[in-house]
């Protein structure tokens, strides 16, 4: 104990360095703060776009309140759907800084509404969002450089490293000084994540992953920091080769990574599923009505026993030729869903090999912000408008009288919170990675006692 | 970059921007390290303080301005601003009935026009000249929105450039973007052609409609209208006009003026140690 805090003393007598760790506190403090503050204003636009859609259904009623087919409120009657931040998500932003978390979809053709994007700044979402996880993932990693390149080449040149070396409990003393090194920069780091944690409530066993993470993603770094720190080379030396591994395992590899993948899964934009639908649906016009009705009642044979089309136009018509719109892109559908899976899946794989890659997708998976969560709830809309749909084909094929009280009995939208359990795979082996390496590290640190 | 100038794939204006931007930024660089290896004591420090300065300024401000500028400068969720948009929208009248009393004013200044008491025996089919005024009504309501959310993120664009003083990485990029024509400036030029384009389209299909055909036979529902597909043929394709260099070159401008005052302050800061330094050697 006495050692320890004498060690202590060693650190914090060292400027540059106390400079390092309040830095580093307040740098994961501002991205613990920023991320609950951005957290805050998306349950403020949750909270205020229910009632301002509210007041829109209500004008939708009034202007058709003559009118008692159902095709008229089911046309004009937008539904809100939303996707509360989850109790993580200040950690990490993720997707939703360009994803929508609210969508207004209506009984018409889904697929010409699911991809609707949100409005953003294009140049404000080129860099990504600064976070919890940006701060890990990024910045930490160089704090643990900045502590532990110079471990053993700082004592040599100060003429210390053959004492030290000397000493009957040197490989303990070396134990020691990178325990409370790394144990001090893990302070720093998630401090303010915990503090953030109990303010927004978040689950323990989500922050128990989140501190996992961290733990190990600096792990890996303070390993590889004694890799090369026990080389022998001067601290110069281990800095450049250092920040050299550090741009290339952050920056350079998952960005080739990332363009590899773009090209070898393409995956077509969303955007062009609406385009599709929306050729299929204005097609539509110029097929023969009964052709349209038999196609929608195989389809669908629990609308079927309705009243024959009048020789004018009927609701009932225009809603089937929707619904065959978006059925008619169900194989470009899948194949989009595919594609972005499997995307998913190589990014997953990836970051086996690169543990800020892992560390970060496991951290999104944690905060429910990623694509896994934003394709849920997509599911989610989609089980929705399915209920939307059948609540006025109810009126329109059954030739029901929609009066201004039917608009109470509308289905009403619940989000499900995505399965936010990040793959155990993903965990286990950022683990084996991130502790291997310090293990290695520390074998060759105390071979310094050994060896001399 | 000569290459694209060279071979003519970009003017030679933007290219040289291009290229003296990043030349700057190196020289910028350099400078810095010169500087900074004056300064510090020892070579390792220098590299600690050199390593620090690349990733506040390459890593953290880039992302952390447009977070500011995110929170200073908030943007309606896209769910609010068609709710808003349709309101007005449906305040402005339904121009698809010819009897909308929002019109009444338009319907009477063409029967005083033309001298006539009743829209039968105008010499223009009356539903298409509504046609063509709801459109650019309801044209100009869309617009205003756009260029409301447009205005707002060169809002955040213009906070994001004002940490250009903090980090010259922000600039460099600015540079960069107006020069390559990927910034922001150009994909608004790109979809307001766009809409120009669409707009003229519309309002050319509702002119026809106000032209051939005539009043009684569209408003027959018995009746089917088809007109010439020569008129249809007779429309443009679309072409972009990309912006000018000088256009490109005045918006890179304030950007590139911030990464000059970062290179002559090195510069200076330089000259002056310099100077110093060898006086302590002689």
């Amino acid at each position: 104990m006495k050692s320890l805090s004498f060690e202590l003393r060693l650190i914090f007598r060292s400027r540059l360095v106390t400079a390092a760790l309040l830095l580093l506190l307040l740098l994961s403090a501002a991205a613990v703060w920023s991320g609950m503050r951005e957290v805050a204003r998306e349950r403020q636009t949750i909270a205020r776009v229910g009632p301002l859609n509210e007041q829109d259904v209500a004008s939708v009623a009034r202007r058709n309140a003559e009118s008692k087919e159902g095709g008229n409120p089911a046309y004009y009657t937008f539904y809100s759907t939303w996707d509360p931040p989850s109790d993580a998500a200040f950690l990490a932003v993720g997707l939703r800084d360009v994803a929508p978390y609210v969508l207004r979809v209506r009984a018409l053709g889904l697929q010409a509404q699911l991809y609707e994007g949100e409005t953003f700044n294009p140049e404000l979402a080129l860099s990504g969002r600064f976070d919890f996880a940006f701060v890990l993932i990024y910045l930490a990693p160089l704090f643990v450089i900045a502590l532990l390149h110079d471990l053993v080449s700082g004592e040599r040149q100060a003429g210390r490293l053959r004492m030290l070396a000397a000493l009957p409990q040197g490989a303990r003393m070396w134990r020691r000084r990178v325990g409370l090194r790394c144990a001090l920069v893990f302070a720093c780091m998630t401090l303010p994540a915990c503090a953030g944690a109990a303010f927004s409530e978040t689950g323990v066993l989500n922050l128990a992953v989140v501190l996992l993470v961290a733990a190990t993603y600096l792990a890996f770094w303070a390993g590889v920091s004694l890799l090369v720190a026990t080389r022998g080379w001067r601290s110069v030396a281990n800095a450049t080769a250092l920040m050299g591994a550090w741009a290339v395992l952050t920056l350079v590899l998952p960005a080739l990574a990332n363009v590899a993948l773009i090209r070898a899964v393409p995956v077509h934009q969303g955007v062009d599923l609406m385009m599709a639908q929306r050729q299929a649906v204005n097609g539509a016009w110029e097929v023969p009505r009964d052709e349209t009705m038999r196609k929608f009642f195989a389809e669908h044979p629990q609308w079927q026993d309705t009243a024959p089309l009048p020789s004018t136009f009927h609701w009932k018509w225009y809603f089937a030729f929707h619904q065959l719109g978006d059925e008619s892109v169900a194989p470009q559908v899948q194949a989009y869903l595919a594609g972005l899976q499997a995307r998913q899946a190589w990014t997953e794989r990836l970051g086996w090999l690169l543990p800020g890659v892992g560390a970060q997708a496991i951290l999104h998976r944690v905060a429910g912000t990623d694509l896994p969560a934003q394709l849920a709830y997509q599911d989610g809309i989609a089980d929705f408008h399915r209920r939307i749909r059948e609540f006025y084909y109810s009126y329109m094929f059954k030739d029901r009288a929609f009066g201004v009280g039917d608009y109470a009995k509308r289905p009403q939208f619940a989000p499900h919170m995505a399965d936010r359990v990040a793959p155990p795979w993903s965990i286990a082996a950022l683990c084996l990675l991130g502790w291997l390496v310090l293990l290695r590290g520390m074998k060759l640190l105390a071979r310094i006692n050994a060896g001399s | 970059m000569l290459w694209f100038g060279a071979t003519g794939q970009a003017p030679w204006s933007l290219s040289l921007l291009l290229a003296a931007g990043y030349a700057a930024w190196l020289a910028l660089w350099t400078l810095v390290v010169v500087l900074v290896s004056t300064l510090a004591a020892r070579g390792r420090d220098a590299l600690l303080v050199l390593l620090t300065a690349w990733a506040v300024a390459v890593i953290l401000v880039p992302r952390w301005a447009p977070d500011m500028a995110n929170s200073w400068v908030a943007l309606p969720t896209r769910f609010e601003d068609n709710i808003k948009v349709q309101r007005e929208y449906l305040a402005l009248g339904d121009s698809h009935d010819p009897k909308d009393p929002k019109f009444a004013a338009l319907r009477d200044k063409l029967l005083a026009q033309y001298g006539v008491t009743r829209v039968e025996d105008l010499p223009v089919n009356y539903k298409g000249v509504l046609a063509v005024e709801g459109e650019r009504a309801s044209s100009a309501l869309f617009n205003r929105y756009a260029d409301a959310a447009f205005a707002r993120q060169e809002k955040q664009n213009a906070i994001v450039d004002a940490f250009g003083w903090l980090s010259p990485a922000l600039a460099l990029r600015r540079v960069s973007m107006t020069a390559s024509g990927t910034d922001l400036a150009t994909y608004r030029r790109f979809l307001e052609q766009g809409e120009r384009y669409r707009y003229e389209l519309v309002q050319g299909l509702n002119r026809i409609q106000a032209e051939a055909l005539r009043y009684t036979d569209d408003t027959n529902p018995n009746k089917e209208n088809r007109v010439s597909s020569t008129h249809w043929k007779a429309f443009p394709e679309f072409r972009y006009e990309p912006g000018t260099p000088a256009d490109a070159l005045r918006r890179a401008a304030p950007a590139g003026l911030v990464l000059l005052i970062w290179l002559a302050a090195a510069g200076a800061l330089a000259w002056l140690l310099a100077g110093r330094l060898g006086r302590t050697v002689r």
